[in-house]
């Protein structure tokens, strides 16, 4: 009867060890999983980003044409004002405010491609971040995957510890102390 | 003019299509997966849990039976070996373990292998084991010195009686008695040196035989002499003054000649080891020899008292044997060993004078037991009497045997009147004057008598008339001395009668009769009364009291025969017709004492009817048992 009990205690040592240890791999993978997937949804980020991006240097290059496009406008309305009031454009003022326009023009050009440049690192700084939290995710779940792996790891070797410190204390499995005759204070 | 210039209204977005989605994944997915193995865990920990208390309680108990198996075990093998007196079985021989440790490992491991494999429970009890085995070791151990010890304060004991034997003795010498304790001394220290005896004992015990050996010496040498203690003190106060005054030769002079005088019977050795002992003891050594004295003087007195006591009582059937009719002394009468013996004679008794043998010996010589001649039956058992120290001692014994004796001669050697007359007055001088007449006269006349002479008798009634008359003035005055006291015996009697001590309760009146009479007794056989004329007085008393006593006596048993045969009639008279019969009181008239009462009933069934109703008599049965209970 005390060896049905003590083998009852180690197997449910084990047991437990192998339990937990099982639990512990279905709770890491799960926590692996949840880790790529919150990646994968930050990563849709990304795309959106460079489309993003795409949107920018596009309507940046669109206004742009739409500018050079007013501005020849507003150059063809400054000839045909000054031709309109019979002054000659080829020289004096008129074409001094021809260049200021120009000037004016390629300096708001100047600033726009400076701020859809800026628009761009943004837009690159917002993904490596992205990118960034994707990678995390991933560590995070991995990390939480490989915690419970290592609790199931510790449940295993707590059990099968429980099972070895039993047995010995039981020693149910030392056939010899049965015959051993010990003269020591213990055994 | 005005040229109208279109300009666009549009804006360019710069939003991005899709957005941003916050939403994540929790982590409490993996911990529930977690907690639903909990579920589990927790059922493996309920059994395990279940199974840990099991087997504890278990693993407990058989631990506790083990334990107080061990204890017992243990405890029955020191008991096996204290009784089978092992001494050395704690002690290892030749390297071996000793036969306690081997004992002990054996029902150790026995009982391991019983407990199981339980490493902790198997600590546990070989801690338990250890203490039990030490506890059990150091108690043998105690118990075995305990025995040595005693050993060998048996074999001091035994050293010491053998000594106090061999010295006790009158005729050892008190050298030989120092060297002895001297060995015994020398083996005291040696024990003592090894601590198997108290120091103490050194010295006290030569001192505890030498006292020992002195009251033994003392108590054997004084014996029931009181008188040889009081010597032995004087001669212990001599030598204590010897002690006090060592220059004094007087006083040596007197001590050495009072030990001189006890030179004789162990004397001598007796006093030198009273002497050598301390004088308190001493002291106390010779008052108990005093005390020992008169208390032997009182056990001899005691014992010759008892003895004379049996004799009397077989005396007193010899004399009762010679005064029945049986031995009267006829011509050519004969009579039987076996009728001697139902008078009760001491047949068996052997003869005190220098022949010896059997009384029944000295009839049957040459005799045919059958027909015994009576005068050599009545000639043997007054010699009997009269060689008998216990009859000699009973003060009024010798003047009844003279009494036997003169029937005896009455009838044997003389036919004529005055003849007998004359022997009488030869009888009554020597009765009074016994003691004071010479021995070898009376003794010759009484041991002849029956075959002698008229002649022979009156040359010696000269002879005693001539030494008993210078003592006839000193008689007279000791009777005169003694009569009073008879008188007032007398009077005790008569206050006694007065005083209404003999009532109608006949019982009363016999303890009151036998009161007097044994106070009347007692003054006799203390010999207040011999030799003197007031002893027939008193005879005359006697009888009177046993009669009075035997009439009281006899109208106590008429008055209960009267009472039973009244009852019995009236109980018949309630029977039926077939059970009545009719009683009277000669019917019973010869039942007189509670040892015939078989005989009554016996009676009284033979008058019985045939068809009386059983139950009927057995009434009349327990009537008849119950008044003879009550007869003497």
């Amino acid at each position: 009867m005390l060896e049905l009990l003590a083998a009852i205690g180690i197997i449910s040592d084990i047991a437990g060890g192998v339990s937990a240890k099982n639990d512990a791999d279905k709770a890491a993978a799960a926590a692996k999983e949840v880790g790529e997937f919150n990646a994968k949804i930050i990563e849709r980020d990304l795309t959106i980003l460079e489309n993003q991006r795409k949107i920018i240097n596009a309507n940046a290059k669109l206004d742009e044409k739409i500018a050079r496009h007013k501005f020849s406008g507003v150059q063809g309305s400054v000839v045909a004002g000054y031709g309109a009031a019979g002054i000659d454009i080829a020289s004096g003022t008129p074409m001094r405010v021809l260049r200021q326009n120009a000037r004016e023009f390629e300096y708001d050009l100047k600033v726009a491609d400076f701020n859809n440049a800026l628009t761009n690192l943004q837009i690159t700084d917002t993904k490596r971040g992205i990118e960034l939290s994707a990678e995390l995710s991933r560590m995070e779940g991995g990390n939480v995957a490989a915690a419970y792996q290592a609790q199931g790891r510790a449940s295993l070797l707590s059990g099968f510890g429980s099972a070895a410190q039993r047995s010995y204390s039981t020693g149910i499995f030392d056939k010899s102390r049965n015959t051993t005759s010990s003269t020591g204070m213990f055994p | 003019m005005r040229i109208p210039i279109y300009e666009s209204r549009g804006q360019l977005s710069t939003d991005t299509p899709g957005r941003s989605i916050s939403a994540r994944m929790s982590f409490r997915g993996a911990d529930a997966i977690m907690r639903q193995g909990e579920a589990t865990q927790a059922a493996l920990k309920a059994v395990q849990d279940f199974a840990d208390m099991r087997y504890e309680m278990i693993l407990e108990t058989r631990l506790n039976e083990k334990d107080v198996a061990m204890r017992d075990q243990l405890r029955d093998m020191a008991r096996d070996l204290i009784r089978g007196k092992k001494l050395n079985a704690l002690d290892e021989i030749d390297g071996q373990p000793s036969e306690f440790e081997t004992r002990a490992t054996a029902v150790r491991d026995k009982l391991k292998r019983e407990l199981g494999t339980d490493r902790r429970a198997l600590a546990k009890f070989e801690q338990s084991y250890q203490l039990a085995s030490a506890n059990t070791k150091w108690s043998l151990r105690d118990k075995f010195d305990d025995i040595i010890q005693a050993r060998h304060q048996v074999s001091i004991k035994s050293k010491a009686d053998q000594i106090i034997n061999a010295y006790s003795n009158p005729t050892a010498s008190s050298e030989e008695l120092g060297f002895d304790i001297a060995d015994v001394s020398a083996m005291l220290q040696r024990s003592a040196d090894k601590q198997l005896i108290n120091p103490g004992l050194v010295a006290a015990i030569p001192d505890k035989i030498r006292g020992q050996v002195a009251e033994n010496l003392v108590t054997a040498f004084v014996g029931p002499e009181p008188f040889r203690a009081i010597e032995l003190q004087q001669l212990l106060a001599a030598y204590q003054n010897v002690q006090r005054n060592p220059n004094d030769t007087g006083v040596a002079e007197n001590f050495a000649n009072m030990l001189s005088d006890f030179d004789k019977e162990g004397g001598l050795y007796t006093s030198q080891v009273l002497l050598s002992i301390p004088p308190g003891e001493a002291q106390q050594i010779i008052g108990k020899s005093i005390t020992l004295a008169n208390r032997t003087q009182s056990l001899i007195d005691a014992q010759d008292k008892a003895r004379n006591k049996v004799f009397e009582k077989q005396n007193n059937r010899i004399e009762s044997a010679l005064s029945s009719n049986d031995l009267m002394l006829e011509e050519d009468k004969t009579i039987s060993l076996q009728r001697l013996e139902k008078l009760g004679v001491p047949l068996d008794n052997f003869m005190n004078d220098a022949t010896g043998g059997t009384i029944r010996e000295r009839l049957t010589t040459n005799q045919d037991p059958k027909k015994l001649s009576i005068n050599d039956v009545r000639s043997v058992l007054i010699s009997y009497l009269r060689t008998d120290p216990a009859f000699q001692a009973d003060r009024g014994g010798a003047d009844r045997l003279e009494n036997i004796e003169r029937e005896n001669v009455n009838v044997k050697s003389f036919s004529q009147t005055d003849d007998v007359q004359l022997v009488f007055q030869i009888e009554d001088k020597l009765r009074l004057n016994e003691g004071l007449i010479d021995g070898t006269t009376v003794g010759l006349l009484r041991s002849n008598k029956a075959s002698l002479t008229r002649s022979t008798y009156e040359r010696l009634w000269g002879a005693i008339t001539q030494a008993s008359g210078t003592f006839e003035n000193a008689l007279i005055q000791d009777q005169n001395r003694l009569l009073p006291q008879i008188d007032a015996a007398l009077n005790f009697y008569t206050q006694e009668r007065q005083s209404g001590a003999f009532s109608p309760d006949s019982q009363a009146a016999q303890r009151a009769a036998d009161d007097v009479r044994e106070e009347f007794r007692r003054a006799v056989n203390s010999g207040q009364f011999d030799q003197f004329q007031g002893r027939e007085r008193i005879t005359e008393m006697q009888s009177f009291i046993d009669g009075l006593v035997a009439t009281r006596q006899s109208e106590m048993i008429t008055e209960l025969r009267d009472d039973m045969v009244n009852e019995l009639t009236n109980t018949i008279g309630a029977f039926a017709q077939t059970s009545r019969f009719s009683v009277s009181p000669n019917d019973f008239n010869q039942f007189s004492t509670k040892a015939q009462t078989s005989d009554a009933i016996n009676k009284l069934n033979n008058m019985m009817p045939t068809t009386i109703d059983p139950s009927r008599g057995n009434i009349l049965r327990s009537i008849v048992r119950r008044y003879m209970s009550r007869m003497p």
